[in-house]
């Protein structure tokens, strides 16, 4: 038993310590050039991904680097409305980065119109996503 | 069972090794968040990705709580998304 006690506090602690900026995504890149279209092909479709209850986006990026290698943009959001374990807010007006985490909700007094507020903050910014490619197509 | 950072920093060994091992990962570039912002901004403002997005053929999809978010997008958008995908949906 004790063996397995020294493999717990010999391993447990140090996975807690693995920052995610060490996880690469096979084949996901900051710097990449856009594939060419092919003969007969005028565009790309559009799939927006939002993530779950306490996770982000970047917890699909194996499936959005799929994806995107099969002919899709694909855009997944990090939701600012606290659902998200962390999300990192750009301050209007300036340059600072706000960074938002996850947070609990109060169980004691538990507002049951919460999730509901969340899921409508949620659905606007897809939308925002979709209208900021709109926006995107129009300037280039 | 609850996991916390207190199982770990109540013992004397392991909380000396967290804190060597945090001194040790933590180079002169340290982990950096906002690196998200800057790949996001980037995206967004790509010369070459609005030319060959086809905004009238988008599709919205989610995971869990995200699978309703992506149902409600749909059902408020019907006209601007093609199909939409719910991965394990958080209905009730």
């Amino acid at each position: 038993m004790w063996q397995i006690t020294l493999l717990y506090w010999f391993t447990v602690p140090f996975l807690f310590l693995i920052p995610l900026a060490y996880a690469k995504v096979p084949r996901g890149y900051t710097d990449a050039t856009v594939k060419p279209l092919e003969e007969g092909e005028k565009t790309y479709p559009l799939l927006i991904f939002s993530h779950g209850l306490s996770g982000t986006g970047d917890e699909h990026g194996l499936m959005g680097a799929t994806l995107a290698l099969r002919g899709y943009v694909v855009a997944f959001p990090h939701h600012s409305d606290l659902s998200s374990s962390l999300c990192d807010v750009i301050v209007p007006g300036s340059s600072k980065v706000q960074h938002k985490l996850y947070k609990h909700p109060d169980f004691h007094n538990y507002d049951l119109d919460l999730r509901q507020g969340q899921c409508e903050w949620r659905a606007d910014e897809v939308e925002e996503v979709r209208r900021r490619g709109q926006t995107a197509h129009r300037q280039a | 069972m609850r996991y916390d950072a207190a199982m770990i920093t109540n013992k004397p060994v392991p909380t000396l090794l967290l804190i060597l091992l945090t001194i040790s990962r933590s180079p002169s570039q340290p982990f950096s968040l906002s690196s998200t912002c800057k790949a996001r901004i980037l995206v967004l403002s790509h010369p070459e990705l609005g030319k060959v997005t086809d905004e009238s053929n988008a599709v919205v999809g989610g995971f869990s709580f995200g699978g309703s978010t992506a149902g409600l997008v749909a059902v408020e958008n019907q006209d601007k998304y093609k199909a939409a995908v719910f991965v394990d949906g958080w209905w009730r």
